[in-house]
């Protein structure tokens, strides 16, 4: 008896694929800044298979929202801590 | 699709194709499981949830509601299709059966066993189209099993209709200049 639901790594691999025509139709640059998405999105597939969403793509969009919050709560620390310093 | 299967009537409806149209049967699934419940019964372990749940949320909003709708149960032999079907109550659900041969394609199995066992598998499939849509899906057999071919033969003959799908050629790139003839 094989399995009888694709495992999550499967499932990302199978929906970066339904991409790949849209990614080849962008310029280099952009391609870089998709293939970047996509890997913070492969950063949380053991949170995504635990979730066990019937929509897999939409616990993978999550991923990238958080990475990129993440990122934005970074830079904007070293913003506040950039900015302390010019006051002092 | 809506050409072929829509509105469903109580028959018995083959679908003959690669990959035992299995697209075309979650699709199909997916419609049905919008409007209500349904039974799904998998040959061939080619019923992967991920393409339902997109096409059932092109249908509806309620995701979960219409994916409960749906009453799967799997087979991985011909025996067990046998016993599936047999126990299969008349119920008045739309009933898929996808890759219904697939099972039967099996090597270890006699082509006698497998007609004896399809045999049973047919009026069994006919008592449940009785009293609501029973829509099969099946594919041909290998070339190295090709004399179980018989099967697929017997389901067809058996069937209310039948329709037969061919996988549709590659398409082919314009050239850029006509070429001389």
């Amino acid at each position: 008896m094989g399995r009888t639901l694709p495992s999550i790594t499967q499932a990302f691999i199978q929906e970066q694929e339904a991409f790949s025509r849209f990614r080849r139709a962008l310029r280099r640059g952009d391609q870089l800044a998709l293939d970047d998405l996509f890997a913070s999105a492969r950063q949380h597939l053991s949170a995504a298979a635990y979730a066990a969403h019937a929509l897999p793509m939409e616990t993978f969009l999550l991923s990238m929202l958080l990475e990129q919050h993440k990122e934005i709560l970074r830079l904007r620390q070293q913003m506040a801590e950039l900015t302390g310093d010019l006051d002092a | 699709m809506d050409a072929l299967t829509f509105p469903l009537s109580n028959r018995l409806l083959v679908l003959t194709a690669p990959h035992a149209a299995s697209a075309f049967m979650l699709e199909l699934s997916a419609r049905l499981s919008a409007a209500g419940e349904l039974r799904v019964l998998d040959g061939g372990n080619r019923f992967n949830v991920y393409p339902v749940a997109r096409a059932v949320r092109r249908c509806t909003s309620d995701l979960a509601g219409a994916l409960a709708r749906i009453h799967l149960s799997r087979a991985f032999t011909c025996c067990q299709m046998a016993a599936l079907l047999a126990e299969t109550p008349a119920d008045g659900l739309p009933t898929l059966v996808i890759d219904l041969l697939a099972a039967f394609y099996d090597d270890n199995v006699r082509l006698a066993e497998s007609q004896r066992l399809l045999a049973g598998c047919i009026l069994h499939l006919k008592r449940l189209s009785q009293f609501a849509p029973v829509v099969v899906s099946a594919k041909l057999p290998a070339l190295l099993c090709a004399e179980k071919g018989v099967l697929a033969d017997a389901l067809q003959a058996a069937a209310g209709g039948s329709w037969q799908l061919e996988a549709l050629p590659a398409p082919k790139m314009p050239a850029l200049w006509e070429e001389e003839a």
